[in-house]
């Protein structure tokens, strides 16, 4: 009779071993999955040179790097904090369509210099992404809700609100000709991109600001230290005398707070209008931050590299689809969930064993 | 008063085939986590099981066991996986759930194409069954059986006893003699073979097409997740919450109809009283009478350090 | 030993074979070797005792023999032939069943269903009534009276002990094991359980008993074997040992300083906490609490003794805000004001310490060091952590403790379980201005190190005239270390005494009423 034993490890394995290993086994599990199921229409060598195409190309996923960066580095906070924010979509679109509302309906961002407006703009989303946020952590801290499904359902709720707010008749944020999608912001909102680059000015200060801030409130904050021991232990918060249901509320509502500013980010610096439905336009950037994430092991310096490879992988889905024959075959957008999936799943398996060792005893 | 009860009637019946597709995958996932396994992959099954039954019912001609029988093999062994995995190592549930939602919507997508292609080569096809008026009622009496064997099979028996117990405290439960890996194998081969057959359910007798927005983008599975848990994972209530959603899924269109609301705000609608299900359960007694099971989504591990 | 027509192993039991051998069993765990090189013999009809303190592996050795750990090295030989034990069922099918010092029974399944679990017999679709008269037979035997269709949670400490002795009977066990179940009750009630023990005994059943505290040891059985530092010391008839011989083997070296004599008195000044009538729910909606009025006063210990389950848990959470109070008042006098029912924060800001009952689920985060389960405490950070500061004052807890570890910022989980609940202690007492609510404060540490622990709180006390209220089940630590003696029983006071006059026998009986 084989029976297998799990025993903790003394000493964990490098943190580095993991994350690069179910990338690996992740993306040749993919490889398997789309090879088969599109009736060998993809090969393997289609898979890997589509990713190393994006790994080799900045230029082609610098934007999504950045913001993946910012949301990394965003669920980070919310994920140490043993909160799974999986309303990264909402929070996101409820921030750019807080910004299209304000331009088009009040003179107050427009009428300011180009460099206040964009602030505003700034802060805006993240007022925005907190109350999305808040409302979720107030159920999760206070009643108790659990925040997975809670938050995935807010996600759906966005889309929705924003599907039906874009497209009121008369509207002056309704896209002149009737398209389905809104007047495009103002030119003194849109960053201007570096030339010879894909990238704006504005987006990469952002971000690297964004990861210094969330590194400080993290590590050198009470605020901070509370999100990580609620993380940890809840009921040593509560013994220590903190409330733990605003330590949570407040968690879920900074990490949709700083999912903000990226929805800023994404209006401002890549397509600045909203576009309808937004469930099927959307680039699910709240989704794959969950991977950029979960890759970084939580560590906030390397967010950054997650956030490159995933950018790469969601890249690598568009290539894929590029090639003949593969969308007949059923290759489109929804191929990055089978490369998010397989590495996650991965990693979700694989991180046992860098805190304990497989035996096996007969 | 009598439009309002003829039009309810009318909603009832109209709905049956949803009612029976949240029923099911409610059911299922109620026993899947009695035994303990969280099951946050829900709505990625919901959309593989109802994509595979849409292959199958192009590819092999509407044969409606294919069409159950397929999304229920499959689905299942996702779930004997699920269990196994996170019975045996200390595995968090949710990561497993979630990546495993993930995957399965890249699956639907890649495996949904193909059939739609050629299902659009055929014209006057449609998947499924357009259900009769009794066929509708038989649904709704089958479910109802399936209830009261449910709860007899999960309070009254042993094996029962033992998927309740691995639920939780599976530490516990093997010091009492339970094989909690078998218990919640059985578990998920039941359960996990029900929500499959809520999917095939769901494409077969209701919506009976398959494009993103219907079956990846619904996010039904998430409202059968709501539904189970605030009708406390307890077979009999759970019709009571199933009917609820299947009905109000199913009359948000009239609301469009009668009240000029927006097509896109009355979709937003079953996911806010979803929202809304969830926190009267957390924040009523029902809390603590239809209590969730005590280990439910925690990582079972033997080897623990003591102090 | 007699023979009798109903013997559970056979009908002429040999002396000679033992029943279970274990040979060179090895087992070690992150940073330490709980058993080094083994070697037991049990053998049928004896009440066998495995005594050590804790941390000398004999808990460990027991949870391999019952299937909850595997032994990195050795074997166990079962009637002479060896056998693997890999799961708790397989141990059930070869008769061994544990009973241990928590009950393992589901609190949300009646009696009845958790009975039936483990009965083969039963196929998979039996309903739980089906154990009702089985259970019944059993429960004349032994002496109780419980209704199996009760939900479990409703039950008394010695009540579910109860059943699961029932069970193991239920099963069919040849050996049964008890893991220190019976230490925490006082003599009385135990002899309850001897009776049974007797019995099975006599019927040629095997009982290994798992104890530290020695008198227990030798209350019923036939022999005894001294485990001490994870190594096999010696096994002796208890008949032609004594008391002093079993501590040398014990502790060896350590055995001077190893006392349960009485420490320093207390200098008892004005009250810190004021306890009157409380009334305080548990978490399943009944009373745990029923109008408690208690003193403590600064430089003073006063200790609560009571069996586990009568009130305690509720009454430490109650006194740090951690509970609801349904009724009474709960004061603390502290920088020359009192402060009603203060709310958990404010307990802490003002000086009272809380050594929790499980300091790995409620008083520590293991995932950080030592320094952020400082800093997390009222009074020990601003909104901006200086964590050069904090740093420095987590190298002198180390230091004044001795603890064991890398550093002041490595996880809490890399240490030992002694190390982690020095770096609890320390931390409570420097937040302890005014009172200590402490609750099983040395559970699980090893015998020296409880000492030390228990030497330190009451230094404190004395000097730094803080009032200690000291929560045990350990009547031992409760008459070392207490000025007075309170004594809980279902939610009530039942005795207060002054802890040098008191009498043992007195306050065992108040435990039990």
């Amino acid at each position: 009779m084989v029976s297998i034993v799990v025993v903790r490890r003394v000493k964990p394995v490098p943190y580095f071993i993991v994350p690069i290993l179910a990338l690996l086994i992740g993306i040749g599990v993919s490889i398997v999955i789309l090879f088969f199921l599109t009736g060998y229409m993809v090969q393997p060598m289609d898979v890997l040179v589509s990713i190393w195409t994006g790994l080799t190309q900045p230029n082609v996923i610098a934007n999504i790097f950045l913001i993946l960066t910012i949301v990394g580095f965003s669920l980070a906070m919310s994920f140490k904090g043993g909160l799974y924010n999986i309303g990264g979509e909402g929070q996101f679109w409820m921030a750019a369509w807080m910004i299209v509302w304000l331009v088009f309906t009040t003179p107050i961002i427009v009428s300011q210099t180009p460099l206040v407006s964009k602030l505003v703009a700034l802060a805006t989303g993240f007022v925005a992404g907190f109350a999305w946020g808040l409302l979720a952590g107030i159920l999760r801290g206070y009643v108790g809700v659990d925040e997975v499904p809670l938050t995935l359902m807010m996600n759906y709720v966005a889309y929705y609100l924003i599907d039906w707010l874009v497209m009121l008749p008369g509207r002056p944020w309704r896209d002149i000709y009737g398209y389905a999608k809104t007047r495009s912001l103002p030119q003194t909102l849109q960053y201007s991109i570096i030339p010879g680059t894909t990238v704006s000015v504005e987006m990469i200060l952002v971000t690297i600001v964004i990861g210094f801030l969330i590194w400080l409130i993290l590590d050198f904050t009470r605020l901070g230290l509370t999100i990580k021991i609620h993380g940890s232990n809840v009921n040593l918060l509560r013994s220590a005398g903190y409330s733990v249901p605003l330590t949570a509320a407040l968690a879920l509502a900074l990490s949709g707070g700083f999912i903000g500013i990226a929805g800023i980010l994404y209006l401002c610096g890549v397509t600045p209008s909203i576009r309808i439905p937004v469930e099927t336009t959307t680039s699910g950037f709240g989704y794959l931050g969950i991977l950029v994430t979960w890759l970084s092991m939580l560590e906030l310096f390397a967010v950054p590299i997650a956030a490159y490879v995933v950018s790469s992988l969601y890249n690598a889905g568009f290539t894929l689809m590029a090639i003949k024959g593969t969308q007949q075959a059923g290759v489109t957008a929804g191929v990055t969930n089978v490369f998010m999936g397989s590495v996650l799943l991965m990693y979700a398996l694989l991180i046992t064993i860098s805190e304990y060792e497989i035996r096996i005893v007969w | 008063m009598d439009a309002a009860l003829t039009g309810f009637l009318d909603i009832l019946i109209s709905s049956g085939g949803l009612f029976v597709a949240f029923y099911l995958m409610a059911l299922g996932h109620s026993i899947v986590e009695k035994s303990g396994i969280l099951n946050l992959a829900i709505d990625g099954m919901f959309a593989l099981s109802a994509t595979l039954a849409f292959f199958a019912d192009v590819y092999y001609g509407n044969d409606l066991l294919k069409s159950f029988l397929l999304p229920a093999v499959v689905i299942a062994l996702f779930g004997l996986f699920m269990a196994f995995v996170l019975t045996k190592f200390p595995v968090s549930h949710g990561a497993v759930g979630l990546s495993l939602m993930f995957l399965m919507y890249g699956l639907s997508s890649v495996i949904g194409y193909g059939p739609r292609i050629v299902q659009a080569t055929m014209p006057n096809f449609s998947p499924g069954v357009s259900l009769s008026l009794e066929e509708r009622i038989a649904g709704y009496l089958t479910m109802v059986a399936l209830s009261i064997f449910a709860y007899w099979f999960i309070e009254k028996t042993k094996i029962g006893v033992s998927i309740k117990a691995s639920g939780e405290d599976p530490a516990a439960a093997e010091a009492l003699g339970v094989n909690v890996l078998a218990s919640r194998l059985v578990a998920a081969a039941i359960g996990f073979s029900m929500i499959g057959f809520g999917g095939a359910a769901y494409m077969n007798f209701y919506v009976r097409l398959w494009d993103e927005r219907a079956v990846i983008l619904s996010g039904y599975g998430w409202l059968a997740f709501s539904i189970a848990l605030s009708g406390g994972r307890h077979p009999l209530v759970v019709l009571l919450t199933s009917l609820i959603f299947s009905m109000l899924v199913h009359s948000s269109l009239q609301l469009v109809a009668w009240y000029g609301i927006s097509r896109e705000l009355s979709y937003s609608l079953p996911f806010i009283v979803a929202i809304i299900s969830m926190t009267i359960y957390m924040a009523t007694p029902l809390r603590r009478l239809l209590a969730s099971p005590k280990g439910l989504g925690r990582i079972y591990f033997r080897e623990e350090r003591t102090v | 030993m007699e023979k009798s027509s109903q013997a559970i192993f056979s009908s002429n039991p040999s002396p000679k074979t033992p029943i279970i051998r274990v040979e060179n069993i090895v087992k070690r765990f992150p940073g330490a070797v709980a058993l080094e090189d083994v070697s037991v013999e049990f053998y049928e009809g004896t009440i066998h005792a495995i005594l050590g303190e804790n941390g000398s592996g004999k808990s460990t050795l027991v949870k391999i023999m019952t299937g909850i750990y595997t032994p990195d090295q050795g074997a166990i030989f079962y009637k002479g032939r060896k056998v693997t034990i890999e799961n708790p069922i397989k141990a059930l099918s070869l008769g061994i069943s544990m009973v241990s010092q928590s009950p393992v029974l589901i609190d949300r399944l009646t009696v009845a269903e958790n009975l039936m679990l483990g009965l083969k017999q039963l196929g998979i679709f039996a309903s739980p009534k089906s154990v009702l008269k089985l259970f019944e037979e059993i429960m004349e035997k032994i002496g109780i009276r419980v209704d199996p269709e009760e939900d479990v949670w409703k039950l008394t400490y010695t009540q579910k002990q109860l059943v699961e002795i029932a069970r193991a009977l239920m099963l069919g066990s040849k050996v049964i094991i008890l893991d220190e179940a019976l230490t925490y009750l006082p003599l009385e009630e135990r002899r309850k359980f001897y009776r049974y023990l007797i019995e099975f005994k006599s019927k040629g059943g095997l009982t290994i008993l798992i104890t530290h505290k020695i008198p227990e040891a030798f209350e019923v059985s036939d022999k005894i074997t001294v485990l001490r530092r994870g190594k096999h010391v010696g096994t002796v008839k208890t008949s032609e040992t004594n008391v002093d011989t079993i501590r040398e083997m014990m502790f060896a070296e350590r055995a001077k300083e190893i006392t349960l004599e009485r420490l320093m008195d207390g200098v008892p000044g004005e009250t810190v906490l004021e306890i009157r009538d409380l009334w305080v729910k548990n978490d399943f909606g009944t009373y745990a609490l029923r109008g408690i009025s208690l003193d403590v006063k600064r430089g003073e210990v006063l200790g609560l003794a009571g069996i586990v389950g009568n009130g305690q848990v509720e009454l430490a959470q109650a006194l740090m805000g951690l509970r609801n109070v349904e009724r009474g008042s709960i004061i603390v006098y502290a920088n020359g004001r009192s402060y009603v029912k203060p709310a958990t924060k404010t307990l802490r800001e003002i000086g009272v310490g809380y050594i929790p009952d499980q300091p790995l689920s409620h008083g520590v985060s293991i995932d950080y060091g030592l320094r952020e389960n400082i800093a997390v405490m009222p009074g020990y950070t601003g909104p901006v952590i200086n964590w050069g500061r904090l740093t420095k004052l987590a190298r002198e807890f180390i230091e004044d403790l001795m603890i064991v570890t890398p550093s002041a910022k490595t996880p809490l989980k890399y240490l030992s379980g002694g190390n982690l609940m020095k770096s609890l202690v320390a931390r409570e007492l420097d937040l302890a201005k005014s009172a200590l609510v402490a609750y099983n404060p040395t559970r699980g540490l090893d015998e020296v190190t409880s000492i030390k622990v228990r030497r330190i709180i009451k230094e404190k006390v004395v000097n730094n005239k803080i009032g200690v209220l000291l929560i045990s089940e350990d009547l031992d630590e409760i008459f070392q270390v207490s000025d007075r003696i309170a004594v809980i029983n279902e939610g009530k006071i039942v005795g207060l005494f002054d802890a040098k006059s008191a009498r043992r026998e007195e306050v065992e009986k108040l435990m039990v009423m």
